[in-house]
Order: structure tokens, then C-alpha cells, then sequence
């Protein structure tokens, strides 16, 4: 099986990307695949923790979770977290920070890459 | 030769971090230590307004503009493309747009064709769209 | 080059999809792209139907409003797992417009 890498920077819930990376990604691992997720910019902040669950919204925090026990490797930009005063330890369970230079190797080691570049 | 070449096309303006961040993933590229990778850098559409000379990022809100950022990426002997078709359609001219003179960079911001731009993604082992 | 182009808005990059010439290419609508897929503006149909092979995503048609047989017959309604599969076997590179 393959491994896809995919690299987003968009709002976290102004915008529906997450909602379709999160769902593109949990298909590629049911279809037995490896996945890595690069978040950047503003779509960092949907990686904090205690994210209140509100009835028939959308709410990323759980799924967040489903994906990294099925394997997903669910990475946040170090930077682009620090400048918004989100700390490791504010992240959920799980999501490490590291630099652009990771996703870029992981995105050219990949059998299928894809960034998406808007926000 | 590079091991590995990613092809960056920059659509996106001021108002937006997209295009700083898209070329923080180029400088990125040159840090990975597994692989040589080259990145290519074009702008287009009316992200060709990213190469204007004489951003004053520092002086008004305190941060490095996008041509600090383009200025890097000449210093670092990385292949600036800017599209001329959407130059010459908002009145830029080659004038206008930045360098890294200053830095000593041999390069510069090198107004292209789409031909060339087409054949840098078509060369490219990765594209990215921004 | 086999390019895969993600379109997720009505109205979308068409500079920049019309100047992208190339052996292949596979359009896959998402979230507001789907709109291209069903509706016809003035009576016409999307230009993007015209541009390569094209997929919607069934459940963006649906999360709008739509059923499927108001897709353009051109048009090939795909899961989240068809897209997964497209972008590991039928396309190089992939880019999101």
C-alpha cells in the first residue's frame, strides 16, 4: 500500500478543508494506506485541545483523534503555533510540532502529495 | 543535479499569509537532509504584485514583507519566476520588480512565459499551488 | 503529466486552469466546485466540464442540496474512497486550484 502526504493552511472552521482532508484522509487509511497531515498557519489552532462539542456542528477534535489511533501521522507547524501563543502541551495527545523542511521531505517521499494553499 | 525538484506557483496577495507561507515551504525544501531538493518559485495572476520592489513590510506593520522573503529565496540560488503576461496586464515592468543585489545574489526575478511555467511543473517532481 | 486539480469553489482559478495545458487531466469537484457539476448559469453548463475528465464528490452534492441525477452526464460522481484511489493509481502530481 501507499503513503499520501497532504499539507493544509487553511481556517481551521471558516472553512470547510478540514472537514474534507479529515474525511479524504480516514478513507485513504480504511483503503489501508499511510497518512501524514501537515498543518500550518491558522489550520494549527484546530489541533488544540478541549475543543467543546456542540450538537450537530462540526467538531474536529474527535476525529483529530480517530485518525492518529488508525496511524495518521498528524503534525503542526512549530512556528506557525508558537506565533498564534499555542504550546505543545496545548495540543491534543499525540500531535507533534516540527518544521516546514519535515512536511517537504514527507511530501516528496510520498506516492501522492497534495498542499492545500488557501486559507 | 537536485535529487528531487518541487515546482511553487504563488497566486495570492498581500492581504493574505498564503504567500509568505508558501515560500517558507520553499525555504524548507532546502533544509532537508535526506535528499538534495531544488524548488522553483513562479508567480502569477495577480500574485505577481509579491515582486514589487520596495515593500515597506519593516516600516509599517514590523514584519518582513513578501519581498524580504522573495529576496531570501534569491540569496538562496533558487529560481524566481514572475509570469509577464500578468505583469505587462498590471502595468509592471521589469523596473519595478526586486532583486537581491544587496545580498550579492546572482539571481534574480526572471519574468517568463506560462510556456516556461507549464515546462517547470511539467519538470517538477511535485507541484504546489498557492 | 497526468494532474489531478482539486476545484472546490463555484467560482474558481479559470486563468489559471485554461492556461494548464497537458497530456491528462482529472478534475475532482469538492465542497463548492460540485456547484459546476449541476447547476446551469443563464442555461449554459460549467466550462470546467469541458477541461478534462471530471469527478464530484457525491457527498458535497448532496451536503447542497442536490441529488445526484441533476449531475451533468459528464460528470462521474465519486466517495471519498474513489478519490483516494485516483490519486494513488491515475495521477502524478496533484494540485489544488
Amino acid at each position: 500500500m501507499g503513503n499520501i502526504a497532504i499539507g493544509i493552511l487553511t481556517r481551521p472552521y471558516g472553512s470547510r478543508n478540514i472537514a474534507f482532508v479529515l474525511k479524504l484522509s480516514k478513507a485513504a487509511v480504511e483503503r489501508g494506506h499511510s497518512v501524514k497531515l501537515w498543518l500550518s498557519a491558522d489550520s494549527t489552532t484546530v489541533l488544540k485541545k478541549n475543543q467543546h462539542k456542540y450538537k450537530k456542528t462540526f467538531h474536529f477534535e474527535d476525529d483529530i483523534k480517530e485518525l492518529l489511533e488508525k496511524g495518521v501521522e498528524i503534525v503542526a507547524c512549530e512556528s506557525c503555533v508558537g506565533m498564534r501563543g499555542v504550546t505543545e502541551e496545548d495540543l491534543i495527545e499525540g500531535v507533534p510540532m516540527k518544521t516546514m523542511t519535515w512536511f517537504m521531505e514527507a511530501a516528496l517521499t510520498a506516492d501522492a502529495s497534495l498542499i492545500i494553499g488557501e486559507e | 543535479m537536485a535529487d528531487k525538484n518541487v515546482f511553487f506557483l504563488i497566486r495570492k496577495t498581500a492581504k493574505e499569509e498564503v504567500a509568505s507561507i508558501a515560500i517558507d515551504h520553499a525555504l524548507g525544501c532546502l533544509t532537508v537532509l535526506e535528499f538534495e531538493v531544488e524548488p522553483m518559485v513562479a508567480f502569477a495572476g495577480d500574485g505577481v504584485l509579491n515582486v514589487l520592489k520596495e515593500q515597506e513590510g519593516m516600516d509599517t506593520y514590523g514584519v518582513d514583507s513578501v519581498e524580504e522573503r522573495v529576496k531570501m529565496l534569491l540569496m538562496s540560488d533558487v529560481k524566481v519566476l514572475a509570469l509577464k503576461d500578468d505583469m505587462d496586464r498590471l502595468g509592471i515592468t521589469e523596473e519595478m520588480i526586486t532583486d537581491a543585489k544587496e545580498y550579492d545574489a546572482e539571481e534574480a526575478v526572471t519574468p517568463v512565459s506560462w510556456k516556461e511555467i507549464l515546462k517547470g511543473m511539467e519538470e517538477a517532481d511535485m507541484v504546489m499551488f498557492f | 503529466m497526468k494532474l489531478g486539480i482539486f476545484v472546490s469553489d463555484f467560482r474558481y482559478d479559470v486563468k489559471t486552469l485554461d492556461k494548464v495545458k497537458t497530456d491528462e487531466i482529472g478534475i475532482f469537484l469538492v465542497q463548492d466546485g460540485v456547484y459546476n457539476a449541476v447547476l446551469k448559469e443563464n442555461g449554459k453548463s460549467s466550462d470546467i466540464l469541458e477541461k478534462g475528465k471530471v469527478f464530484a464528490l457525491g457527498d458535497d452534492i448532496k451536503f447542497r442540496g442536490f441529488k445526484e441525477d441533476q449531475v451533468d452526464e459528464r460528470v462521474e460522481v465519486v466517495g471519498y474512497e474513489d478519490i483516494v484511489d485516483l490519486m494513488m493509481n491515475n495521477y502524478e502530481k496533484l494540485i489544488w486550484l
